[in-house]
């Protein structure tokens, strides 16, 4: 074999074209694939820095639905910990977190940082132990404030605090309150989420006093902590799942209040995201369509590569011949064509991994987390290495059984008789795949291109156009309810006054932003049905500063005092779903379930797209925020015109003016929040768009090759024919008319298997049909035209022929 | 052998004063660069072809036989020297307009028969009416008086592959005259072919000819050239009349 190759090689370096023209093109191929490996290897595969990580474990909770439908959700319960840390026979531990995000400093140096509320057995759990200092453990995690101290992570060590290692065992200001750095996180350690990648670290029972989780959230019932939790020793994950969904069972039956409908379920933790279909079915959805995709690509350049291996099999078939004359047998010839194929493709291997780091350097341009480690590792260049040696493999053993089939003999007489005609078959009809995937590529980039466009125009029932969004939280600076509340109205009177501005608002939850609250509500009308529904809570000029569109009774306002009869305003999809075909105002819902107050709707608003870009509007409420403090808001300030940047400075001296500690926390415009919505959209169009480009380039290549080669095997042909009269033109027309016959055919064939795509991808697609003539239209002329200039290019060359080679005898 | 009937295409007009000849050469050199210095191949041709004439061009292998010939077909335009086809100074025009002049009305057979091998033998002698602009109706009564006239009706659907050597001439000559050319001109025609067959190639021509058409042919046979009446000989470029030695 390596005899073979070092023939192979030196065949090659003889054929410098060929070899440079076929690596190339499959290291274009292979590239775009190593760079959906990187995306793939970051998100599902790449092992977080964690002891065992295959051992590691997330457990996620579900919700039964009204209509019995199982919703994940994820989050649990102060209790749920310590009832699943308790199944000793199945988890070696079990530990949670919880998202939040907290001032760091006083004044002027206040800044926001993330933050990750843990339980004691969170490090231990994750087996990862503090670069400096100690991490929290079990004795940090007892009476509800009774431990005030902190793990920084190394960035923010090393950034903020310059390194010093004498900050372990001081303090800082975290909320407005002293807390003890207790250790420094490896570097390596950035939490176990793509999202929220926590720059400190600091008990659970820390959160109430921080201000940061409400009063009831070590009570049954409330849910907010991320559960993790580590196998036992010789447990498998299908065990410790099967006793997890009977405890899961066992507490729904145990609190019918608070856990009706729960469910517990484990997935893999090991990695950023879970590659559980269950678990993420639309990044799934995405990450699957992207690779199947990125493997046409491959497979368009590897057929370039099967073509330019029949172009030069003919060229040398006389050769080829006769070896077989002097005594070569057939498997000695494959053998040589296929170790050339491996040794392309090991070389295109070697310029994929360099184009592929340089894709997926690129693609964080895209806005995907920053938390994504997207350098190719050892997994993606296995991963490409394998792919490239496979596709040389199959790419070049076909040829090599096409090219070596039939009477080899026939080609000592003549170099072009024998199989020649059904090897350009062969030839056509690889063309004519590359066509067609690359009219599938165009299409679906097509469509997604007009998903993005149409979202973007999409009317989300609410104007996001010359809107800030500025992030608050009261309560890291220990504000209640009634300063608080205080607070808000003083800084919305403020901002009002501010010149440019012209309506502001604040609300807890930013349409679009991906963050919702949800909770159940008793329906008395209808003897106590239940209801989900998403809710807001907003203070007034609410529905002036988003723009929204108010559909029946009154919007919230200043008469929703505390201790006021207590108003919601519902949406209509809310409306419908409660009281179908009655009229929503003046009907009456029960807060919370079965605790809390009875409201009064008080009016109704348009449908907005809050949750979901592309889905239907969810049943929504509208809460005031004087009857229902909650901390954390979202100043809204819509201005009059030009940049909502630009009153950013003047919202900060007003809020400065009322106090002076209370950070802001993330800021950012409506816009900016809707344009990040689109993201899936966005990835998928671009890189539909760069895979079908790269595609369409390929195969043009491919079929000015077809071309070249017919022209250069039929140079005799041309010359009679211009000697029999024909004008250049016509034997120029001629051949073209033959490139693109191949081209017409992919088209047609794409244009079928593009209709089958497309359904597939239905569900990316919003305000386009899946059958959307004008994008198959529109492709399949681009695609025309560009196969035109393919062919055209040779084809020149077939009416420069010189009609002398007619009159020359062989 | 019932040759040109009636309802062929009559030759294109060409207007030729009465004992003017057909074609022309005055002093015509043909000349490659080789390396830094100059080879000719063609050297101060001086010849006059009357309509009606069947020349026979003979001479040693490299002497530059062809090379005439495509100078005469006008499809070698590289050349000095004064060469007038029917009255039409060719060294005056353009080479655009030379070649289509020669489209008009010179018709080529090569030694390899050149048949193209994806069309029928029907299909084949429809090439250079498609390419003349013949209107596809007329075509199809032409090339159907063409294959009577040869007598290969029998093998119109068959392709050149399917045929012998010799069948394989007879139809190249059918194309060649097919759209009646002024000019009939034939690189060694009879070169691939036993001599029973050469024979009735050359009886074939001189029926041509007798019709009318103006023969040129190259060959190394001698008794080929008995069925012209006319012989020069080319040796290193340099012309002779008459038969060598
Ligand atoms: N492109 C070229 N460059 C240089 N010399 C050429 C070229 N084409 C032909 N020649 C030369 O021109 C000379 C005449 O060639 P030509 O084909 O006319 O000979 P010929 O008399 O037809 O010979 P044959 O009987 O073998 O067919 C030869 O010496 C040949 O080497
Ligand atoms: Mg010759």
């Amino acid at each position: 074999m390596l005899g073979d190759l070092r023939l192979a090689a030196r065949r090659l370096l003889r054929a410098p074209g060929f070899a440079a023209a076929a690596a190339l093109t499959l290291a274009l191929g292979l590239g775009a694939n190593t760079t959906m490996f990187s995306l793939v290897s970051a998100v599902f595969l790449r092992p977080l820095p964690v002891q065992e990580p295959d051992r590691l474990l997330r457990v996620v909770t579900t919700w039964r639905d009204g209509d019995g439908r199982s919703i994940n959700s994820g989050a649990l319960g102060w209790d749920d910990v310590p009832a699943l840390a308790a199944r000793r026979d199945v988890f070696a531990g079990v530990a949670a977190f919880g998202n939040a995000k907290l001032a760091m400093g006083e004044g002027e140096h206040a800044r926001t940082v993330h933050a990750a509320l843990v339980t004691g057995q969170y490090f231990g759990v994750l087996g990862v132990r503090a670069a400096i200092g100690r991490a929290i453990g079990a004795g940090d995690v007892g009476a509800p404030g009774a431990s005030p101290v902190v793990v920084l992570s190394h960035a923010l060590w090393a950034g903020r605090f310059g390194g010093d290692s004498s900050l372990v065992g001081r303090a800082v200001s975290l909320n407005g309150k002293p807390h003890t750095v207790v250790g420094v996180a490896p570097p390596t350690f950035r939490g176990t989420e793509i999202e929220n990648v926590p720059e400190v670290w600091l008990p659970a029972t820390q959160g109430g006093a921080l201000g940061v989780v409400g009063p009831r959230a070590y009570q049954r019932g409330s849910r907010w902590l991320h559960g993790l939790a580590r196998l036992a020793p010789g447990v498998a994950r299908a065990e410790a799942g099967a006793a997890a969904a009977r405890l899961g069972g066992d507490v729904a039956r145990d609190y019918p209040d608070s856990h009706r409908g729960w469910g517990v379920r484990v997935v893999a933790g090991g990695t950023l995201l879970a590659a559980d279909p269950s678990e993420h079915g639309p990044v799934f959805a995405v990450f699957g369509a992207l690779t199947a995709l990125a493997l046409l690509v491959l497979a368009v350049t590897a057929a370039n590569v099967a073509n330019l291996q029949l172009a030069r099999a003919a060229s040398r078939r006389r050769e080829l011949s006769l070896r077989v004359a002097l005594g070569a047998g057939r498997a000695r010839l494959v053998r040589e064509v296929v170790a050339e194929s491996a040794l392309l493709a090991g070389a295109a291997a070697l310029v994929a991994a360099v184009l592929g780091a340089a894709g997926a350097s690129l693609l964080p341009r895209l806005g995907l987390p920053p938390m994504l480690d997207l350098a190719p590792d050892r997994r993606v260049l296995g991963a490409t290495a394998a792919l490239a040696l496979g596709t040389g493999l199959l790419f070049g053993l076909v040829p090599a059984l096409w090219v070596t089939r039939g009477s080899l003999t026939a080609g000592i007489k003549d170099g072009t008789a024998g199989a020649g005609r059904s090897r350009s078959r062969l030839r056509g009809a690889l063309v004519v795949g590359q066509m067609a995937v690359s009219m599938v590529l165009l299409v679906s980039a097509g469509l997604l291109l007009r998903t993005v466009s149409a979202l973007r125009d999409a009317d989300v029932g609410y104007e996001p156009h010359g809107v800030l969004s500025v992030a608050l939280d009261a309560g890291t600076r220990g504000y209640d309810a009634t300063r608080g509340l205080a607070l808000y109205e003083q800084l919305l009177a403020r901002v009002r006054a501010l010149p440019n501005v012209r309506a502001a608002t604040l609300h807890a939850i930013v349409p679009l932003s991906g963050n919702g609250m949800s909770q159940e509500v008793r329906l008395p009308a209808r003897g106590g049905a239940v209801q989900r529904t998403q809710y807001d809570v907003v203070a007034d000029g609410f529905v002036e500063a988003l723009g929204m569109r108010a559909a029946d009774g009154r919007m919230l306002g200043a008469q929703d005092r505390p201790g006021a009869p207590r108003a919601v305003v519902v949406n209509e999809a809310f409306a419908r779903r409660a009281w179908p075909g009655q009229r929503a105002v003046g009907q009456r819902v029960r807060l919370e379930g079965e605790r809390g107050d009875e409201a009064t709707v008080v009016g109704v608003v348009r449908d907005a797209r809050v949750g979901d870009i592309t889905g239907r509007p969810e049943p929504t409420m509208l809460l005031p925020l004087a009857q229902e403090w909650t901390s954390g808001m979202t100043l809204e300030v819509r201005v009059a015109a030009g940049a909502p940047h630009a009153v950013l400075g003047a919202v900060r001296r007003e809020l400065r003016a009322l106090d002076p500690d209370l950070p802001t926390g993330e800021v950012r415009t409506l816009e900016e929040v809707r344009t990040q919505a689109m993201f899936p959209a966005r990835l998928m169009a671009t890189l539909m768009t760069a895979f079908g480009a790269l595609a369409l380039a390929v195969a043009a290549v491919g079929l000015a090759g077809v071309v070249a080669f017919a022209v250069a095997q039929r140079t005799r042909e041309m010359g009679v024919r211009l000697a029999l009269g024909a004008a250049g033109a016509d034997v120029e027309r001629m051949v073209v008319g033959e490139g693109m016959r191949l081209a017409v055919l992919g088209v047609g064939v794409g244009l079928a298997a593009a209709a089958g795509v497309a359904r597939l991808l239905s569900a990316q697609l919003y305000g386009v049909g899946a059958g959307d003539p004008a994008t198959y239209l529109l492709v399949a002329a681009a695609l025309s035209a560009v196969a035109l200039l393919a062919a055209w290019l040779p084809a020149r060359r077939a009416s420069r022929v010189d009609p002398l080679v007619a009159l020359r005898a062989e | 052998m019932p040759f040109f009937t009636s309802s062929a295409p009559a030759p294109a007009a060409l207007d030729l004063a009465p004992g003017a000849p057909l074609l022309s050469l005055r002093d015509v050199e043909k000349s490659y660069p080789v390396g830094g210095s100059t080879h000719y191949v063609l050297r101060r041709i001086s010849l006059d072809v009357k309509a009606g004439d069947f020349l026979t061009i003979m001479g040693p292998s490299g002497a530059g036989k062809s090379t005439l010939l495509a100078i005469l077909g006008l499809l070698d335009h590289d050349w000095r020297g004064g060469f007038t086809f029917a009255g039409q100074p060719i060294h005056a025009l353009p080479p655009k307009a030379r070649t289509s002049f020669g489209r008009r009305h010179v018709g080529f057979v090569f030694q390899q028969y050149h048949l193209l091998d994806d069309l029928t033998v029907a299909e084949n002698l429809d090439v250079p009416l498609e390419y003349r602009g013949v209107p596809k109706s007329e075509r199809q009564a032409l090339v159907a008086d063409a294959l009577d006239r040869f007598g290969i009706v029998g093998k119109k659907d068959l392709f050149p592959r399917q045929l012998s050597g010799g069948q394989q001439q007879l139809v190249g000559i059918a194309r060649a005259v097919i759209a009646r050319p002024a000019l009939l001109l034939a690189d060694e025609p009879t070169g691939n072919l036993h001599s029973g067959q050469a024979r009735e190639i050359m009886g074939l021509f001189q029926e041509l000819n007798r019709q009318g058409t103006t023969i040129v042919q190259v060959t190394h046979s001698e008794e080929n050239a008995r069925a012209g009446s006319r012989i020069v000989t080319l040796k290193d470029g340099w012309m002779t009349e008459g038969a060598e030695g």
